[in-house]
């Protein structure tokens, strides 16, 4: 994966010097010596290098301050998921803390205060430079050699700043950051720190192309051709300066050209004769490159990804791609790349984007906030489609500190930043100017969701507008001369988002037969009724389920947990909405911490279409007690049959088929066999006395069989196996490696229940980023180089140390067999 | 085929509400709440629901909820009894338009 970063994040870095070869460019940006200079160029690799404290000192912005004896990090860094000093078990381990202001909310992490300075230097020729920061949690304060810059209070969204004014032109330059994560301000985990890249443009000259400056899009698509309309704004414009405006294809070929004079804001048109168009199925990237050119010498260049593509929303065809129906297949996501809490590596983005698309996924609603760019980078590549949210809060807030007591103040600016900094990725295709916002349908409400949509319109056209609406959507409003009422919560959305509200929706089709919408937020007890839905009806466009992946903080609303039977054969009463200490894990995704498929997903997969069958076994409950599943939940399931104790009791084996027919056979015998109708929704469940040896479902459609799965008794834990997802990578100091740690029995399967701790020994030139598992509870360490395996595995994610090599690694684990392996960084 | 586009709509125009059927099912939590008198039909059902539902970390959630929807949370288990519900609905439709708050 970062061996394409150069070709996909077009961090190229032109030499812009007076006479410079257009071809000259500089280094990668990962090979920038630390203390080289700056020369002219965009999108220069700013994250390595940097000092960081925790906690708070006088005069820390200071340019003459020194900080050599604070921690070199190089960025994305999150200092929430680091270990807490002074461990006390079971209260307080590794990044956990049962006592943790945020409690359940962020996962029991610690917030605080943080800080970071680096120095750097500029070559002779750099003019002007500007910092770009892709996010920072929470509050965040910039100093350039001691003059404060500026101040952020989003988290997510990104901003920049001119470092212009401050800077030394011949002499070290220092900028210093500081970073508040302060009181309950956020619902789930949002991390601390600069956890997302850092970039420097540097200009030769005043003039340049002004940031986020470039907005494309694509006007038309015929049998002559794709129409795309270019608004590139200028900063301090200079005559004889010309615009130069080109489409290349993946091959490098310039496939559409436009020139202007240069002025404050320019429009073009580029015609593509023969476009390839961006889909999802099909994600096809030009590269749209924006040239400010004087005299032929190059003043500054702009290259970033292009999708051709004509997304539409109607209630009679739904949502068109290129004129094609498609239908979205989501989940939501937050932005933690689990094990490495919110550090938004391009290889982490990437890796989640890709066992999400395996999985059938086409959309993620980027939950609650703008996604990382790396995020969304992987996205374009990838063919995911997206949604872009802004705000978890307007002006009433949800957590006593959270945004609310910004937003007044501060919503232009971070509404702006969310929506120009995206407005060309292919794979946005709404704006979500909030979630389950309070108080949205008041006076006070209904003015605010105007002036963003409003606002949304203003600086992108060519978008809907949406929110994701819960529960009562509000009372029926007109506005102006309209005589259509509408909900009051959905009065200014072009397509409404509906969050659990399944029962809602044909009804509510019935009222408003022009909607077009869709689910924005599901449980995954519903993917059946979602889907079926989906399937006819063509103004419901698809459905988010919450969560496409597991994800740190709101602890263990996915939970499943036993409890002692209630008298009289009553149902368990309802979980609370989050679970105490030891969870840190919210448990809802289809996908787990680390990657792997939860029985939520061997469902998902069924009714999507990925797979024909699936088999699991809830884990046996024991005599006197029940299993209480939450809303977002899912039964304690897994595909084993492998369950010391219970032999002879009956376990429910719940068989997962878009078949009509299935058939279950133990050791060979026939246990059972059902036939499936609509109303099954593509489920049974048979109970099955346990016996070790072989469980096998066979299902038959229409009379073809179309799937076999066996479950086999696996026997004791006795060796590991420890396996890199990549023979190869990178060796830059963005580059990461995945390797699964694999519980074994003697015969080489996995032991899917095994808890074992590992310690895992690395040597060449990577070091241990992260080492953990899928384990919702807090269980230790997320950083040292031991960790409990859950369900059979552990996941290690090491991380380049910026030198080529041969890296070794070495799992080894009580009373079984190590397990090593071999990587090449290239 | 062209691109759709999301034009502007001018000036802010404040929304009005809409003649529409009143009831329980018809009003969050939080707006009945603002009416003494809707707020007494709930008191006479739910003693006491005033006091617990102003609880101000819960405010929030409640400009988005109906009562029926509250009832069934499950911090608000068996503080609506059986049939309650129905008879709020019913006091409801016979107060008067007036009684019902404005945005």
């Amino acid at each position: 994966m970062t061996s394409l970063r150069a070709h996909l994040h077009r961090r190229e870095a032109l030499l812009l010097m007076s006479g410079a070869a257009l071809s000259a460019l500089l280094p990668a940006a990962d090979a920038l010596a630390i203390g080289s200079g700056f020369g002219p160029g965009r999108d220069q690799d700013f994250d390595l290098g940097w000092r960081f404290s925790r906690g708070s000192g006088l005069a820390w912005e200071a340019a003459g301050l020194d900080d050599s004896g604070w921690r070199s990090v190089d960025l994305p860094h999150d200092w929430s998921i680091e270990d807490l000093p002074n461990p006390s078990p079971p209260n307080r381990v590794g990044p956990f803390d049962a006592k943790n202001e945020g409690g359940a909310n962020t996962g029991f992490t610690l917030g605080g205060e943080g800080w970071y300075r680096k120095r750097f230097r500029l070559t002779p020729d750099a003019a002007r430079a500007e910092i770009v920061f892709d996010g920072v949690y929470a509050v965040s304060d910039v100093w350039l050699n001691g003059h404060l810059l500026g101040s952020r209070v989003h988290g997510y969204a990104p901003f920049a700043y001119d470092l212009t004014p401050h800077l030394d032109p011949i002499g070290d330059n220092v900028i210093a950051v500081r970073v508040r994560n302060l009181g309950e301000n956020a619902r789930f985990y949002a991390g601390s720190g600069i956890y997302r890249s850092v970039t420097l443009n540097v200009f030769a000259a005043p003039a340049r192309i002004a940031l986020w400056g470039v907005a494309a899009w694509t006007r038309r698509i015929t049998a002559a051709g794709a129409v795309i309309d270019v608004t590139t704004t200028i900063e301090n414009p200079e005559p004889g300066l010309t615009l130069r405006t080109t489409l290349r294809s993946a091959s490098g070929v310039v496939e559409a050209k436009a020139l202007a004079t240069a002025g404050g804001e320019v429009k073009q048109v580029l015609r593509l004769p023969k476009p390839t168009l961006w889909a999802p199925a099909d994600p096809d990237l030009y590269t749209l490159q924006t040239e400010l050119l004087r005299g032929g010498r190059l003043v500054d260049r702009l290259s970033q990804p292009f999708g051709v593509r004509i997304v539409a929303f109607s209630a009679d065809r739904g949502m068109t791609i290129n004129g094609e129906a498609v239908k979205v297949r989501g989940g939501c996501l937050h932005h933690d790349n689990g094990l490495l809490g919110a550090a938004a590596f391009v290889d982490a983005d990437e890796r989640r984007i890709l066992r999400l698309k395996a999985r059938g996924y086409n959309a993620i609603r980027s939950t609650h906030y703008p996604c990382a760019r790396t995020f969304r980078e992987a996205c374009e590549r990838h063919g995911m489609l997206l949604i872009e949210e802004a705000f978890d809060v307007w002006r009433m807030p949800k957590t006593k500190d959270d945004y609310a007591q910004f937003f007044a103040e501060h919503w232009r600016q971070d509404l702006a930043a969310t929506v120009l900094s995206a407005r060309n990725s292919p794979s946005v295709i709404m704006w979500s100017i909030g979630n389950e916002i309070p108080d949205r349908a008041s006076r006070e409400g209904l003015r605010d969701a105007w002036n963003l949509a409003d606002e949304v319109h203003r600086l992108d056209p060519t978008r809907p507008v949406t929110a994701a609406i819960h529960s009562f959507s509000g009372r029926p409003v007109t506005v102006g001369d309209s005589t259509k009422p509408r909900e009051a919560s959905m009065i200014f959305l072009d397509v409404p988002g509906y969050n659990y509200k399944l029962e809602d929706i044909e009804p509510d089709h019935a009222r408003y037969p022009d909607r077009v919408l869709y689910a924005s937020e599901t449980y995954p007890a519903n993917a059946f009724d979602y889907w079926a839905l989906g399937e006819s009806a063509p103004y419901m466009i698809g459905e988010f389920v919450w969560t496409a992946m597991d994800y740190l903080g709101e602890a263990g609303i996915g939970a499943a947990v036993r409890r002692a039977a209630p008298a009289n054969g009553a149902k368990p009463p309802q979980l609370p909405f989050m679970q105490p200490y030891p969870w840190v894990v919210a448990n809802c995704g289809d996908i787990d911490l680390i990657g792997d498929q939860k029985p939520q997903s061997y469902y998902r997969d069924v009714v999507w279409g990925v797979s024909g069958l699936e088999l699991a076994v809830q884990r046996p409950v024991p005599v006197g007690q029940v299993e209480a599943v939450s809303q977002w939940g899912w039964s304690d399931e897994l595909q084993s049959w492998t369950w010391p104790g219970a032999e002879r009791r009956p376990l429910a084996v719940r068989v997962y088929t878009f078949g009509d027919q299935i058939e279950l056979r133990l050791n060979g015998d026939l246990v059972g066999t059902r036939a499936l109708s609509a109303g099954d929704k593509m489920r049974a469940e048979f109970a099955v006395p346990y016996a070790p040896g072989v469980l096998e479902a066979i299902a038959w459609r229409q009379g073809v069989e179309i799937g076999r799965k066996r479950l086999e008794t696996v026997a004791a834990p006795a060796k590991l196996r420890i396996r890199a997802e990549r023979e190869q990578a990178g060796s830059g100091r963005h580059s990461l490696s995945y390797l699964m740690v694999d519980v074994l029995d003697a015969t080489g399967r996995l032991t899917p229940d095994a808890a074992i701790r590992v310690s895992l020994e690395v040597a060449g030139p990577a070091e241990l980023l992260a080492f953990g598992s899928a384990n919702p509870l807090a269980v230790g360490s997320l950083q040292s180089n031991q960790a409990l395996t859950y369900r059979g595995r552990a996941l290690a994610i090491l991380r380049a140390q910026g030198s080529r090599g041969e890296v070794r690694v070495e799992a080894r684990g009580d009373g079984v067999e190590a397990g090593t392996t071999r990587l090449r960084l290239t | 085929m062209d691109a759709p586009l999301y034009s502007r709509t001018g000036g802010y125009v404040e929304p009005r509400l809409a003649q529409a059927e009143f009831g329980v099912d018809a009003i969050s939590v939080a707006d009945l709440l603002r009416s003494d008198a809707l707020l007494a039909v709930v008191e006479r059902e739910v003693p006491g629901f005033g006091k617990m539902a102003r609880t101000p970390r819960l405010y929030p959630t409640l400009t988005n909820v109906t009562l029926r929807e509250m009832a069934s949370f499950s911090f608000f288990a068996g503080v609506v009894k059986p049939g309650a519900l129905e008879r709020i609905d019913a006091g409801f439709r016979a107060l008067p338009t007036d009684a019902w708050p404005g945005l």
